[in-house]
Parts: structure tokens; sequence; C-alpha cells
């Protein structure tokens, strides 16, 4: 039996994720099958347990437990669940994370240090916790939810885009540390994704954004997942990082 | 040094608003301007906060500030229109006196 | 006008230093305490002059000595997180601060300094993925943010200097390239830090945003 993690699974991308894991699960695709699916989440327990009802719907017994990646004693205290429950994990799919977006130059320290603080630190917390449950498995994946901004930057959004950047970089350090015990570590860098946040807006907010890319539209959350999903077959893919954002300036 | 409100109007109009962020190819005139004018509403001007800034450095410099300590609550509250700009700024002349 | 340097302790920054400092160039240095936010002390200063109504017009931020992020986390990683976290917290403000005080000075440029870490494959030298990646990232950012203040951002990302890596790692890492002509030439601090003084000379600078690449090119796996 083998254990996914997918981290803020409940919406967005994230569920896209553990949508597109059920998909094929369901049709006994080999890097899925008998798997045990674990997802997480910070504070919707509403999307929680309407998630965990559907997948129940679907014959799926799937574990979803509460972490905020901000408070190391919640990652402690998760990682601890995954040691004794399951005792390895196969892959790690780290997709939660927050953004506060704004002027740079007039943005309060505090909501820059929250986001250094969860998305950054608080990923790194997390999957240092689990590399020996990684370790465990023999062979394992290990997927970070980076972002274009922290490719190639994002007025608006510059601490946003310095941790996703971040993360980048770990996913470099985590690759040079473990990549010779069969870990494989990616990340996956996506574009502009028509997440309900995103739908909400005003479209003339964002067409600048959807004409800068080649292909001249939105991403889906699946587009990102098919991503994540292919991923999890280990391979030659090492330390890189996927951009899906349509061809964004290219 | 004292500046009438609408001096200070006419500086933010011309100087910033038509001139450094052009608004003027936007089609504006000093005429669509008054203190009741909205700047960071969508129903005014729609400024963003890095706009802003260009405004708020401009005063600093025109007025010879002493650096203004720029934050969002402070963006939201002193540049809801210019009204609320002339306000400050002759508050901090007062100061400066 | 003059410069600043935020950290200057590394050999890159000291030669350049030196290099400025001849060919007349006022120059100033704030050594920032290493495992606690600085910050604020940059802050302070920079208030202290703006109030005097003096500006810098190149700022350099060095991130080239004193942590190798490779060996903190393999050491011990809860210690190597919050100082990675201390120090990006730290350069983030560095950043903003230099960023509004050269818009106050209608315009100025940033530098930081970073080494390449794919030369870590090869040699001995720092091996710091996640902040060159995040100071990358917060700096291609910020200059799309104040270019409009005349506000310049770039990053070096340089191969450590000859002098910064021992003549038998170096000899190694050459050694143990055997195809064709791949041989390391390792480049002296002081050419380094001359193509620095350049772009720090440049009357009119039209890059922004731009990581800069400052090596021979044979590991630029992140240039």
């Amino acid at each position: 039996m083998k254990t996914i993690i997918v981290t803020g699974g409940t919406r967005g991308i994230g569920r896209a994720i553990v949508d597109m894991l059920v998909a094929k699960f369901k049709q006994n695709v080999p890097a899925v099958a008998q798997t045990r699916l674990v997802v997480t989440y910070r504070s919707g327990v509403a999307q929680a347990d309407a998630l965990a009802a559907e997948l129940k719907d679907l014959g799926i017994d799937a574990d979803i437990q509460q972490m905020d990646l901000a408070d190391l004693s919640s990652v402690t205290a998760f990682v601890q669940h995954v040691t004794q429950t399951y005792g390895k994990a196969d892959a790690l799919i780290n997709n939660a994370g927050m953004t506060n977006d704004g002027s740079f130059l007039a943005m309060a320290d505090a909501d820059v240090a929250s986001l250094i603080h969860t998305n950054l630190n608080g990923t790194i917390a997390l999957t240092e916790q689990m590399v020996p449950l990684l370790q465990q498995a023999g062979c394992s994946s290990v997927i970070f939810m980076a972002s274009a901004a922290g490719v190639y930057g994002k007025e608006g959004q510059v601490p946003y885009a310095t941790t996703k950047g971040g993360i980048i970089g770990y996913s470099q350090l985590l690759a040079r540390r473990y990549g010779r015990q069969r870990m494989y570590i990616n990340a996956v860098a996506p574009g502009f994704i028509a997440t309900d946040m995103v739908t909400a807006l005003d479209p003339a907010m964002f067409e600048h954004t959807l004409n800068n890319a080649s292909i001249g539209s939105m991403g889906t959350p699946a587009d990102v997942a098919n991503v994540v999903h292919s991923l999890l077959t280990p391979g030659y893919i090492q330390a890189t990082t996927i951009k899906v954002d349509g061809g964004h300036l290219r | 040094m004292n500046f009438s409100r609408n001096e200070i109007l006419d500086f933010v109009v011309n100087s910033i608003f038509l001139d450094r962020l052009e608004l003027a190819d936007d089609g504006y005139s000093a005429e669509d301007f008054s203190e009741e004018t909205l700047i960071l509403s969508e129903q005014g001007l729609g400024l963003d906060s890095v706009d802003v800034l260009d405004l708020l450095v401009g005063i600093e410099k025109k007025y010879q500030f002493k650096p203004i300590e720029i934050d969002s609550t402070f963006i939201d509250e002193v540049c809801a229109s210019i009204g609320s700009v002339i306000d400050m700024v002759q508050s901090r002349m007062k100061i400066a006196a | 006008m003059s410069d600043l340097f935020i950290n200057s302790n590394g050999i890159i920054p000291q030669s350049l230093l030196e290099r400025l400092q001849a060919a007349g160039r006022e120059c100033h240095v704030l050594e920032l305490p290493e495992h606690t936010d600085g910050a604020a002390i940059v802050r302070q200063h920079f208030e202290q002059l703006s109030n005097e109504g003096r500006y810098y017009h190149n700022i350099y931020l060095d991130l080239t000595g004193g942590f190798n992020e490779l060996a903190e986390f393999t050491a011990d990683a809860v210690t190597a997180m919050q100082r990675l976290e201390l120090r990006l917290t730290e350069v983030l403000k560095a950043l903003k601060y230099g960023s509004q005080h050269l818009a106050r000075a209608d315009g100025g440029r940033i530098w930081v300094l970073c080494y390449d870490h794919s030369v870590n494959y090869s040699v001995a030298s720092p091996s710091n993925p996640i902040t060159n990646n995040a100071v990358i990232a917060a700096v291609q950012s910020i200059a799309k943010e104040v270019a409009r203040f005349d506000v310049s951002v770039n990053v070096f990302l340089i191969h450590p200097p000859k002098e910064s890596v021992t003549n038998d790692s170096w000899k190694q890492a050459k050694q143990s390239l055997k195809v064709y002509g791949m041989k390391y030439k390792p480049q002296p601090v002081q050419h380094i830090a001359e193509l620095l003084q350049m772009y720090a000379g440049l009357k009119n600078l039209t890059t922004t945003g731009g990581i800069i690449p400052v090596g021979s090119g044979i590991a630029a796996g992140n240039i």
C-alpha cells in the first residue's frame, strides 16, 4: 500500500490534484493504484468534510487531516500521525501555501514575514520531518507547488515570488542531498490558473496576462494536476521546475 | 512655507496625475479633478498602491518633507481622495513649521 | 553621490570597494550582525541620510559571504531553517528600504551579489540555492515595481573567484574534467571586481530585474 500526501488538498489546485489521483486510482493506473491518500487542510472544515463525503461516495477512504504550515507543532503532529499510521510516505505533494499581494514598498512587515514563515519555512519544516518516511519508502517523489512568479518574478507579489523562488531552490538543495537515494524531487510552477479566486475577478484585471501567454487563455487546475501526476512516476526528471503557464511571454 | 489648498491641488493634478502618471494620455484633463475625486476607488481614478507611491514620493520632494512612513493603512486612509491628500500635506506643513 | 555596501566581508565586495575608492568614489559600509535581523540598522541609516538630503547611487547587498545552505541543512536543518528565515527577511527589508531610498533620490541602482551554486558540484564553494532562487525572484519582482522611479535592481550571479577556493580544490576539479578543453580557469577576484565596477560606472543603465552571469560558463547550471 502506497501513501501519497497532498497538502492543502481540499480546494483550488490541491483539490484538482486529489481529483486527478482519485480518477487514476479508479482507472488502476500503476503509479497510484493501491494508494492511501492523505490530504491536509488548514481551516476550511466544511470543504474538508465535503471532500471526505465525496471520496466516500466513490468508495475511497481518504485520510483527511488538519495541519497549519505556519504552526510547527501542527506540522510535527501531522508527521507523527503519518509515522504512526503508515510508517512511510511514497509521495509528498507540497501544495499548501498562501499569498499577500500589493505594492512591496508599502507592504507591512508582518505580511512579508507570514509569507516567508508559512510558504517557505513551513514547507521546508514539513519536508525535512518527512524525509525519514520518504526514505523508508525506498523510492519516493517530492513535488513542490511553486509559481511562475517564483521563476520570472511578478509585480505586486514580491514576497510571494520570493517564497516560491525559495521553494524552487529548496527542491534543488533537497535533490543534492537525497537524489542518490531514489528520491525524485521536482517543482511545478503554474501561471494563470482558473481557480475560484481568479474567476471571481473582473476580466479587465487579467486580460493583459492572458494576452501574454501564447495559448491566450487561462490554465485549469486539472492542467497543473496532470503535470503533478506525471511527476509521480520515477524518471530522469530531477530538481527541475516545470512551468505550466501557457507559454507566458515565449 | 505654506501652500493653499488650491496650490496643492494644482500640483497633485498637473504634476503628478496628468504628467507623472500620464493620466492625460487616458483622456483626463485638469477640469476632471477636484478635492472630491476618489484616488483608489474604482468609482474614481482606480489607482493602485504603486501609483500612489509615485504621488507620495512626489509630494515629499515638492514640499521637502521628511520621508513619509508609507504603509498600506496610511495609503488607504490618506489617499482615499485628493481632499484627504491635501489634508495630509497641510498637516505636515504645520509640523514642519 | 556615493555608494553603500551592505556587508562587505566577502573578498568580492572588498575588492570592489577598494577599486571604487581608488577611483575617488565615496563608499560607506554597513556591516550587519550575523544571525540577527539587522534590517533596523539599514532602515535607520537610510532615514538619517534622507533627513540630511543625502542619497546613494549604488547600493551593494553582499550575499557571497558567511553562509552555506547545503552544509547548514546537512548539519542541522532546524538551525538552517531559522537562519534562512532570518536572512530572507533581512534581505527583503534591505531591498525595500533601499528601493524607497533610491526612489526619493530620483533613481539609483541596487546590486545583489550571489555565488552561483552550480559551482559547488566541482569545488568547495558555498551552495545557496534557496537564497539564490528566492533573491532572484524577489529582484525580478521588485524591479518591475520600482522601474518607474528609475531604480534598477539586479543580481550578479558569480562563480567564486580563484582566491576563495583552495588550489587543491581547483586542481581536483580541473583533473576531473577530462573532456577536450573543458578545464576550469578560475577568475581572480580583481577581474570580477573590474566587471562590477564597470557596471557601477555606467551613466545609463539599461538593465533591471537582470540576472547577470559572472563566470567562465563551465558550471553555469543556473545562469
